[in-house]
């Protein structure tokens, strides 16, 4: 069994899986980094084993950053399997291999396209009702998923070993991904109502109300517009300069 | 006038060197948003006010904007960094920052005035950031090729400090490129609108990056009709909440 104290260098060298990231090897060098003081320590004496070890996960590998724990857990396991002779030396590798494709996936889709835009919409909805707290919301909200994982993850993969893909596919994250994004926009209904009802203009509660409604139309309008440009491959700053330009033109130019 | 931006340039290069760090190279706890960056530069500036809108707008317009097929995408964090420095400079040049009408109004008419014209003069120069960016990417194989010829070799090596070299890497190219394009953005801000009373007559250029920013958001997260139907029954119903309670 690894120590408490080298899971926790494990732990933390997770955070760092992707400070060498370059194109040809990713997160290779992080990823050899981040399990190198759990190798050690299983190979304990047995230089030679520990270096084959090294060798043979300082490698290509890419996938989810959050979502590398649960495959270092499993390393680790599998690394004591192959130590014991229950695997075979290339057996932690390849099951390396086999899951980084579709845990990244799975991380894109969760954390990417799910929680992140849930969380920067609570984050900017919370500034408009208490200013500088909005930043410590989108984090609060963000991160206790993602440390979630990262801990969770290494414990899990350690402990179940290749057990550990039945346990993220019973987690069901692509389904929990839809649920946050309509959230996420259940929350950007809320923000767009209130940035609008805040504005300056607004005098009264109706009045202000109306603001809201009409602003909640004009985006969902704006929406519907930029997905068709989206749609021809225009980018977001082609849009930011096409309508900015002007209207700071107009502004500059209305004063004189 | 050109020491306070050079020092003001410093530090904004060194707090956005770091916090560029959480982007790729280290935690990713997402300290590198728009929203928590641009509050961070505010402080540091001086108008953590100022800060938070800027961050808030750009976290919404940025929300989506993901490297799909060929399309690279915009630095968010040194751009925020950037958009962030330069809307409190130049609230500062045209004296919305102080004075017996300071307060929420006067901040609102500075960030109306500024947020727009530091966006369409900071995106250009988010190019300088990629480049830094992947220069970085490609220098980082050195670590990887160094480890490996190690270990190949038996020579026993820290493989953790060699993996620290490429975060040492990220915080210089990234601290260095914003010092590039900050010192003489910021210097500039201050030369010209310190003659300039733009206020609010900027307001529709501010309100279309406003709703450019809810309506990239909602295009980012909705997956299906029934994604706007939410957010329009969100909206009301808050709407509806304004006018009675």
């Amino acid at each position: 069994m690894v120590s408490k104290y080298t899971m926790l260098r494990v732990f933390l060298g997770s955070f760092f899986i992707q400070s060498a990231w370059s194109f040809e090897k990713m997160q290779g060098l992080g990823f050899a980094a981040a399990i190198s003081p759990a190798l050690r320590e299983i190979y304990g004496d047995d230089e030679k084993a520990g270096n084959d070890a090294v060798k043979r996960h300082l490698v290509y590998y890419n996938a989810h950053p959050y979502m590398a724990s649960p495959v270092i857990g499993a390393v680790m396991r599998l690394e004591e399997k192959a130590r014991d002779g229950e695997r075979t030396p290339p057996a932690p590798a390849e099951f390396k291999n086999k899951v980084m494709g579709p845990y990244g996936a799975i991380g894109d889709s969760f954390f990417w396209s799910g929680l992140r835009p849930l969380a920067s919409c609570a984050g900017a909805a919370a500034a408009i009702f208490w200013g500088i707290w909005g930043p410590v919301i989108f984090l609060a909200v963000y991160n206790t998923f993602h440390l979630w994982m990262r801990w969770n993850g290494l414990k899990k993969g350690y402990t179940l070993g290749e057990g550990v893909v039945g346990y993220i596919k019973g987690l069901d994250l692509p389904a929990w991904s839809i649920r946050a994004r309509y959230a996420a926009s259940a929350m950007l209904g809320l923000l767009a109502a209130s940035a609008a009802a805040r504005i300056p203009v607004s005098a009264g509660r109706v009045h202000a109300a109306g603001w809201a409604v009409a602003t909640v139309i004009v985006v969902s309008g704006a929406a519907f517009l930029l997905g068709i440009f989206f749609k021809k491959g225009v980018s977001i700053p082609a849009i930011i300069y096409a309508a900015a330009i002007p209207l700071i033109v107009y502004g500059a130019v209305s004063g004189f | 006038m050109t020491a306070e931006a050079l020092y003001d340039a410093f530090k904004v290069s060194l707090a956005g060197g770091l916090l560029s760090l959480d982007r790729t190279a280290a935690l990713q706890t997402m300290v590198s948003r728009p929203i928590v960056a641009a509050p961070v530069i505010g402080y540091i500036l001086g108008n953590p006010s100022a800060g938070l809108i800027v961050g808030a707008m750009l976290e919404l317009i940025f929300i989506g904007d993901a490297p799909v097929g060929r399309y690279i995408p915009v630095h968010e964090t040194d751009l925020s960094v950037m958009v962030a420095a330069m809307t409190i400079t130049i609230i500062d040049a045209m004296g919305l920052n102080s004075g017996v009408e300071s307060g929420r109004r006067l901040i609102a008419a500075g960030v109306v005035a500024a947020l727009p014209l530091s966006l369409v003069a900071m995106l250009p120069l988010s190019r300088v950031f990629h480049l830094a960016d992947t220069f970085t990417r490609r220098a980082n194989l050195r670590f990887f090729n160094s480890a490996q010829g190690a270990v190949e070799n038996g020579v026993r090596i820290s493989l953790t400090m060699e993996n620290l070299k490429g975060l040492a890497l990220f915080f210089t190219t990234n601290a260095l490129a914003l010092f590039l394009v900050s010192a003489p953005a910021l210097f500039l801000s201050r030369l010209i609108f310190s003659r300039t009373g733009l206020h609010w007559r900027l307001l529709p250029a501010f309100a279309w990056c406003a709703v450019l920013g809810m309506a990239v958001a909602l295009n980012a997260v909705y997956t299906d009709k029934r994604g706007a139907l939410v957010f329009a029954a969100s909206g009301i119903a808050a709407a509806i909440a304004f006018a009675f309670l």
